[in-house]
This record gives structure tokens, sequence and C-alpha cells, in this order.
């Protein structure tokens, strides 16, 4: 079976997360702003001395002091860039210029500003009175019977199987696909469209007039009517997960199940090459695609292109097993026919960061003296290998056979991890004098056919975490309802949408402008790199000062030490930093699709899961915030 | 009475907009009024002339676009004065798939009031407003007159110091409005604040105790009922166990001229519609599957019976 997750971004890290923070405070700081800004030319105005005493005074000073604090900053770094030029900070690596710290900062005391009223407003609010208006929302669309539409369910449950043959190797994918694309609609859509229109209809039957009239501080409502909604959606989630888990599991063919209902828990390291030209990358076979790169078998005498796997932190538990699994997905990219049917092949080299020179000849000569007439395979085999690998720091699987998109599998002796994990300053001290000190465990693969590619990403090799072999239907189960969670991300950030957007806009321009901020979100790298793509002739600005100029390309004026060229990219740069800003309004919703880890039967990690949802939060905050003011302001009782 | 004051409007002044905020309409213009303690405070005035304006504003449903309104010493758009107010809107706004009992427990939740307490005034006041046969039915299923009665009840659920009700007998039948006037005595006398608003004038006449007379906006008359309303250059006498003669009607002529005044009408005294209506009523209830024969009510109807609580007012 084809199991190999392909990713077009790195998945979430938890070392991503200072650099999250800094954007998220850089972009909701900048709405902040506008919203400030909007607040003292538009609302304070029109205040009367009566509503400006209001205030209590404490208030008015932190107030004010974020905003002319806020400003500075602001001020500060636009100097900062303007001067400084437009270097793009290498997204690999996280730094902080000062111009960017400045920002942050900035952004940081807009937010304070901006969110303090609504942190106040918090405190005032009650669980009963959300829970009751949660509830009020969950017995409307149940008695509105809503719920209905999800008897479409069973249409998908009903024909689908027509479609999907008995038995074929990419069964449990198409099984899972068909089944989370029919939950995905269904759900989303309903989500939606119950609340985007709920809040509207409140406010046009006028049945939020006895609400408002209550001690009910106007968020409450867009808090009840959310979690009113989410729980209702969250039950029909479940239930439905549920029903779909069991379709799927009877539905597919005992001979696909052995082979892919999994839940594998991969460990990646980190893919280099060596002997190519680039250590990042391998040759380019002229693949359209270039998510993989490929090695071959060089002419005898030149070194040979290898693919090497760092593996950094060495999870401690693999010591302890005889046999760590590891399995490998590459592609194979013939230039010679070769022969039908016939493999390439490839060599597997592990090596501890203890290996010297020399021990894998040693490993090899007492591995050939002790290891006669043992039978591959065996308990005895087995132990010795785990006490060579240990020995030596070394193992190694010659000739292993590599075909097209399938996932093969080889062991390493547990020793291998032990030997990588034992602490040796003596070796760690002549090793720092060479230069850095290599990853605990390196995977060294060569190619050992002529004239044949092979093709690797980092995620296409990896050793399984997870002991078990074979189906294993439990955890497969459990995975599926953490792809389910991808879902329940989703549909919480439709329902935060529509309900915050509602609470100003009537419902059918609310239904509207989420699913297209939705479906932008699907395309939200597209739209990105449309709009701060970096091309040839710099930003706008400076082409179109190329343009005057009639210049086609020079030097890039950043790079110029003339202070007109100078403000030229530095206003650029700023114009870039806006734009990124508002592509920040689109949802990242890439992030919260799980259902393709399922599918490939791939385990979803629990720290993937809690930073989708903490995205998620940090997603849908702001917009919360914004509904708090449009509710505070809103004239409920007047029809504009 | 006390004069402690719990409602002040200070030149209370409403422009309706349109959405580009160019004026549409001037709703209610510098209304000045104080309503106290334990009184009921009718708002009166034709169709539009801006009482469920003012109601609003005192609300915090609208915002005012001059001056300012305070309730219980608070700005109207405090929502902690709402803990101690009770409102009936123009329409009962419920919702519609609820029935009468969790639309009072989901009311009685937005004050906070512990389950205990809103289990025992939801069947309190279920009683009260007479819905206790129909309480597990959906308000969707209810009457114009049911409807007003629910929504009395959700404005109780509270039990607050200041009962904001717009046109509370608006949509009732003679009956139901008699009933409706006399809970709205009874919460007086419990020590309430009573603002309702009516174009029904015999209703405000009826209950209030001070008023505010209203027209396109504009205060034009605002005091005590009886005070606006007594005629001190006009005598009423009412005389019974008499026939009116034309004897008599010289001789009272006479007396009146001596007291240098006149006669303006001598007639029998008619009943109103209101008062003859609810003695059928009464009748037939009385007397189950009888028909009304004209002629046989002077032995069987008695005189009007008036509830005790208005009775007690006069
Ligand atoms: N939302 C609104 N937008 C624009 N004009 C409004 C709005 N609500 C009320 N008005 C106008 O304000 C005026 C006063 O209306 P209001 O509802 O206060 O009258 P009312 O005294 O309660 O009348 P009624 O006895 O018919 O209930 C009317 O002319 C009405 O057209
Ligand atoms: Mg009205």
């Amino acid at each position: 079976m084809f199991a190999v997750i392909t990713f077009d971004r790195e998945p979430l890290r938890v070392e991503d997360l200072p650099a999250g923070i800094v954007q998220w405070t850089q972009s909701v700081g900048g709405f902040a702003t506008i919203g400030l800004i909007l607040f003292f030319l538009v609302a304070l105005p029109r205040w009367r001395p009566q509503d400006y005493a209001a205030v209590p005074g404490w208030l008015k000073t932190f107030f004010l002091s974020c905003c002319g604090l806020s400003a500075l900053f602001y001020i500060a770094a636009g100097i900062g860039f303007l001067t400084s030029g437009a270097d793009e900070p290498d997204p690999e690596k996280f730094v902080l210029t000062t111009p960017n710290l400045l920002l942050t900062l900035a952004g940081a005391c807009s937010i304070l500003a901006a969110g303090l009223p609504f942190i106040l407003n918090l405190f005032r609010e009650r669980f009963r009175r959300i829970y009751a208006l949660a509830k009020l929302s969950f017995k409307e669309a149940i008695r509105r019977r809503v719920i209905y539409a999800f008897s479409g369910m069973l249409l998908v449950f009903l024909f689908a199987s027509w479609f999907i043959p008995s038995w074929h190797k990419d069964q449990v994918r198409t099984y899972v696909g068909v089944v989370f694309l029919a939950m995905n609609a269904l759900l989303l859509f309903t989500a939606a469209l119950l609340s985007s229109f709920s809040i509207p209809s409140d406010i046009k039957q006028q049945t939020i007039h006895t609400i408002v009239t209550k001690p009910v501080e106007r968020f409450e409502i867009v808090l009840g009517r959310f979690f009113g909604f989410l729980a209702l959606m969250t039950l029909v989630l479940v239930a439905m997960t549920g029903i779909s888990l069991l379709y799927v599991l009877r539905g597919i063919h005992p001979e696909a199940a052995a082979e892919s209902l999994k839940a594998r828990v991969p460990y990646y390291g980190d893919l280099l090459f060596e002997n190519t030209d680039d250590p990042r990358k391998g040759t380019n076979v002229g693949r359209e695609w270039e998510y993989r790169d490929y090695i071959t078998r060089p002419m005898p005498g030149q070194p040979a292109q290898t693919a090497r796997w760092d593996f950094v932190n060495l999870p401690a538990s693999l010591a302890n097993r005889p046999e760590v699994r590891c399995e490998y997905t590459f592609d194979v990219y013939r230039t010679t026919k070769g022969e039908e049917g016939k493999d390439v092949y490839c060599t597997f080299r592990f090596y501890s960061w203890r290996f010297r020179k020399g021990d894998d000849e040693a490993f090899r000569k007492e591995r050939e003296e002790r290891g006669k007439g043992l039978i591959e395979g065996s308990a005895e085999e087995i132990a010795l290998n785990n006490e060579l690998a240990e020995k030596y720091g070394f193992f190694e699987r010659d000739s292993r056979p590599v075909t097209d998109y399938r996932t093969l599998s080889l062991t390493i002796p547990g020793g291998l991890i032990k030997n990588a994990l034992q602490a040796d300053p003596e070796r760690e001290s002549e090793l720092k004098l060479l230069g850095p000190v290599p990853a605990p465990l390196q995977c060294r693969v060569t190619c050992d056919s002529y004239t044949q590619y092979v093709g690797m990403a980092k995620r296409d090799l990896y050793f399984r975490l997870d002991e078990r072999e074979g189906s294993d239907r439990v955890r497969f189960a459990i995975n599926f309802f953490k792809g389910a969670f991808g879902l329940w991300l989703q549909m919480a950030l439709i329902i935060g949408l529509a309900v915050v957007l509602s609470t100003y806009l009537n419902g059918v321009i609310s239904l509207l402008i989420t699913m297209i901020l939705f479906f932008g979100g699907l395309g939200r790298e597209f739209v990105a790199e449309v709009a701060v793509g970096k091309n040839e002739g710099g930003g706008p600005l400076e082409a179109m000062v190329r343009i005057t100029r009639r210049e086609l390309s020079g030097a890039s004026f950043s790079e110029s030490t003339s202070i007109s060229d100078q403000i030229v990219s530095g206003t650029d740069e700023a114009f870039r930093w806006v734009v990124r800003r508002i592509i920040d309004v689109i949802p990242d919703v890439d992030r919260f699709e799980m259902s393709n880890y399922v599918a490939e039967g791939f385990d979803i990690s629990w720290t993937q899961m809690g930073l989708s949802g903490l995205l998620l939060f940090a997603y849908l905050a702001p917009w919360f915030v914004l509904a708090f003011y449009l509710m505070r302001w809103r004239e409920i009782a007047s029809s504009t | 009475m006390t004069h402690e004051v719990i409602v002040e409007t200070r030149k209370l002044t409403k422009i309706y907009r349109d959405f580009w905020g160019r004026q549409k309409k001037t709703a209610l213009r510098a209304l000045n009024i104080e309503i106290r303690k334990g009184e009921i405070f009718g708002l009166l005035g034709p169709n539009g002339s801006g009482k469920t304006t003012t109601i609003k504003l005192l609300l915090g449903l609208l915002f005012p676009t001059e001056g300012e309104a305070f309730l219980f010493g608070k700005p109207a758009a405090d929502v902690s004065k709402n803990e101690r107010i009770g409102y009936l809107p123009e329409e009962s706004y419920l919702y519609r798939f609820l029935n009468a009992e969790e639309t009072l427990d989901f009311y009685g939740r937005l004050f906070d009031l512990p389950p205990r307490v809103r289990e025992t005034r939801a069947q309190e006041l279920i009683e009260k407003v007479g819905l206790k046969n129909d309480r597990k039915r959906k308000l969707r299923e209810y009457s114009k007159g049911m409807r007003q009665r629910i929504g009395l009840a959700q404005a109780l659920i509270n039990d607050p110091d200041l009962v904001i009700l717009d046109e509370p007998t608006s949509g009732l039948d003679p009956l139901g409005a008699r009933w409706m006037k006399n809970l709205i005595v009874e919460l007086r006398n419990l020590g309430k604040t009573v603002i309702m608003c009516s174009h029904r004038l015999e209703d405000v006449q009826d209950v209030c105790d001070r008023i505010a007379i209203l027209n396109e906006g504009e205060l034009q008359a605002y005091g005590e009922v009886k005070t606006l309303l007594q005629d001190v250059n006009r005598v009423e006498l009412r005389a019974s166990e008499i026939q009116l003669t034309e004897q008599l009607r010289r001789d009272l002529e006479e007396v009146l001229a001596r007291h240098g005044g006149r006669i303006d009408t001598v007639g029998h005294p008619t009943t109103t519609l209101e008062d003859y209506f609810l003695r059928i009523v009464e009748e037939s209830k009385r007397h189950p599957g009888r028909r009304y024969q004209p002629g046989s009510e002077k032995e069987t109807i008695k005189p009007a019976v008036q509830s005790d609580a208005i009775t007690e007012r006069r």
C-alpha cells in the first residue's frame, strides 16, 4: 500500500510557537490599531461629556497610555524599516529584527488597549446565562428539525459502496476519503446555515428584545449561540463519526484491513544529501512535482550519492526493543527500462554518533564469523544483531528492494539505539574538535542500481514508534475519531465566524462571507503567494520606479546605498507586511484537515491536535472581540 | 406615598436615522419626566406618538440622540439595572418553539435564579396568569391573549421592582383587559412601580395615578390623572329610588339657580358597554346554557360587579 503522507507544508510544531505568537501579535495588533484609529476618528467625536465621564479614570489612563505607546512604537518601527532596508527574515529560522520587535510591541499595546474592555466584560459573564442561551439554540435547531438534513448521510452509506471496489489496495483510503468528504460537506454547510441566520432572525423577530432587557451581557448572546450550535453539531459529529467508522470497518475487505487499517506513529528524521551538488537537494530528474529529490548510483570511482536522515531526539523507548521497524516508501525513476518486475535496490546503513571509522569493517567481520548457520529472523540472529550493533554503533541492510510508491519495511536492532543513547564524553570531545557532533543516529541510503533514480523526501523514511504489527482496529478507530477532531475544528471555525459576522450583517451576507473566508482558507497558500510572492523587480513601488527609470533589472534596491532607493524598498517591505496581515484574515483551514492521516494510516499526534486547537483559538479570539464591540454598539431595536 | 424617583428622563430625544445617517423621523423630542416609586404611570398618545420609543430608550434597546435616561439612578445602557425590571413588549416576542414552562425557566435562568426559585416562581406565575392547563403547549399554538398572558408572566419572573408594560391590554378581550388591569393595580399595591403605555383611554383612566400625554413625540400634558381630569366648574349628582319627572326637573333648576348654576343634562344613567359586557359574561357563567333574553335582565342581573381592587381605588 502507498502509505506515506505527503506534506506541502511542515505540520505544526511546538518550536514554531514563538514565531507564531509574534506573527499573531503583529497581525491582530494591526487590526486593533485600525479599530482604535476608527474609534478616535468616528466614535469618540460623537461622545457626550456624560459618556466620557462614565468611564473610570484608571481605565482612561490605561487606554490612552497604551494607544500612545503603540503609536510611538509604530513610528519607531517605520523609521527602522525605512533605514534598515528590506531583508525578508528567513522563514526557517526565527530571528526578530529590531523593527520587527518594535512592530510586535506596538501591536501588543494596541491589543491591550482594544482588548481591555472586552476582558473586563468577561468577568461579568455568568455561566448560567450562557448555558441557558446555548440550550435555547440547541433546542431551536432540534425543534426546527434541522437535524433531519443528516439523513442525507444515509445516501452516502447506501450508494458509496457501488463505486468502491470490494478489494483494492486503495480501499481504506477511498472509504475514509468518501466518508469524510460527505461528513465535511453536510456538517459544515449545516453549521454555517444554522449559525449565520440565528442572531439576525432573533433581531428581525424581535425575540432578542426580551433577552437584552434581562441582565444579559450582550456578548453572552454571541457565546450562547456559539456554544449551543457547537454542542449540537458536536453531538451530530460524534454520532456520524461512529456510524461512519462502523461502515468503514464493515465495508473493508479483510485483506485490505490487514494491510492498511493502521495508525502508525512515525518518528521522522531530517533529510540531507551527500555527494550531490547541494546538500539540501538531490539530483533533479525533471519531474514536475518537486516534492522528492533523487539519487542514483554513480559510475564506478565516483563517491556514492547518499540520502542521509539525521535522527536527533531519539526516543529512549526504542532502545529496549529487540527490533525497531523502519518503513520507507520511495519513488523510482527509470532511465533505462530495466527488467520487467525487477526491483531497484537500495542499501541502508545506520550509524550511531559514536561510530568510528573502521567499526563497520569490524562489525561485518564479527557478524560473518558468529552468524554462520543462523536462520534469518530467528531469536538467536536478532540477539546477535543486537549485541553487535550495540558494540559497534553500526548496522546495515544490503540490497533492499524498492518498488514504486509501496511502503516496505526493514528492522534494525534496538541495540543500535542503545549505543546511540549512551553518554560518551570522551568521544564527544574528540568529535567536537573535528566540527559539529553528528546526530545521534543517522541512516544513509544509497542506490544500488546504475541508471535508475530513487526519489525520496523527508517523510519517506521513518521508524515506527508503535510496536504492534499488522491490522489494529482499535488504534485505527481512535485515529478515525482524531481525524474527526479536525472536522470539529473546521466546524467550530465556521460556527464562530458565522455567529460573529451575523451580529452585524444579515443572515445571507454572513453566510456568504463565512463561505468566502472558508474557501479562501482552503486556497490560502495560493492567495498568499500571489499577493506577497517575491518577484524579480521587487515590490510594487520598486517596480514602478524601475519602469519610470526604464531599467529592466539591476541591483536590488534594498542593497542600494542611495537613500531614495532604500526608502522605495522599505515602503515595499511595509506594503508586503500590510498584505500579509490582510491575508491573516483568511483562516488557515489546511491546518484543520486531518482526514488524510486517517486515510493513509498515520496516527495523528496529540501535540498536533493541541496546536491546531490553539491555532483555531488564536484565529477566532479577535473575531469574538469584534463581535463584542459590534453587539455593544448595535442599536438592537433600530431597523437599520 | 414616598417620592423616591425611580425613572428620570432629561431632555430625552430620539431621531431615527437611516443607514446613511440621514434623519428620518423625530420620534421623541426633549422629554422630561419623573416616575416615582409605587405609582402606576401611564404614557398616553395616538399611534406613532413615541410611546414605544420612550420605553425602548428607557430599556437601552435604543440609544438616545440627545439627553439621557436614568432608572434606579443608573444610565439606561447599564445592564445591571435590568435585574429589577420586568418588561412586556408591545407584542409578546417570545420563542414560539418553547412551551410556557420552558419559557419561564429560560427567562429565569437569564436572571441567574437558582433552580428551585425558578421552578416555584414559574408554577406560581403560570397559575396567576391562568395558563395552568396550557403550560405544556408550545407558544406557537397560543392565541394572542394567551401569548399576552405568558408575556406578562415572563416579565414578572424576577419579581421586579419596576414593571414596564407596552400596551398590556392590546389583544385581550374585555374580560382579559379587566383581569390585566386588576393585576396591574395589584402589583402597585405590592409596592411596585408600573409604567404602562396605551392609547385606550379607559384603561389609563381606570388604573393610572399619573400620566404623560405625547403627541408627535412631544409632551402635551403631564400630571395626576385626578387633577388633569377634574372639571371644577361642574357638579355631577346621582340619585336612586326616584322617577325623573318634570316637577323634579323644575325643582332642581330652581335650587341650582339659587347657587348661580344651571342644568346641562338630566337623564337616566347608562352603563358603559364594558360593564354591560362583563355583566353578561358573568351571568352566562352562573347559568351555563341559558341564552340572553331581552327584558329578563332586571331580575337576574345585578348591578355591575366591579372588581374589589378598582372599587377600592375610587
Ligand atoms: N425603527 C424605526 N425606524 C424609523 N422610524 C421609527 C422606528 N420605530 C418607530 N419609528 C417612528 O417613530 C415614531 C414613533 O413610534 P412609536 O413606535 O414610538 O409610536 P407609539 O406611540 O408606540 O405608537 P403605537 O401606539 O402605534 O404603538 C413613529 O412615527 C414611527 O414611524
Ligand atoms: Mg407602540
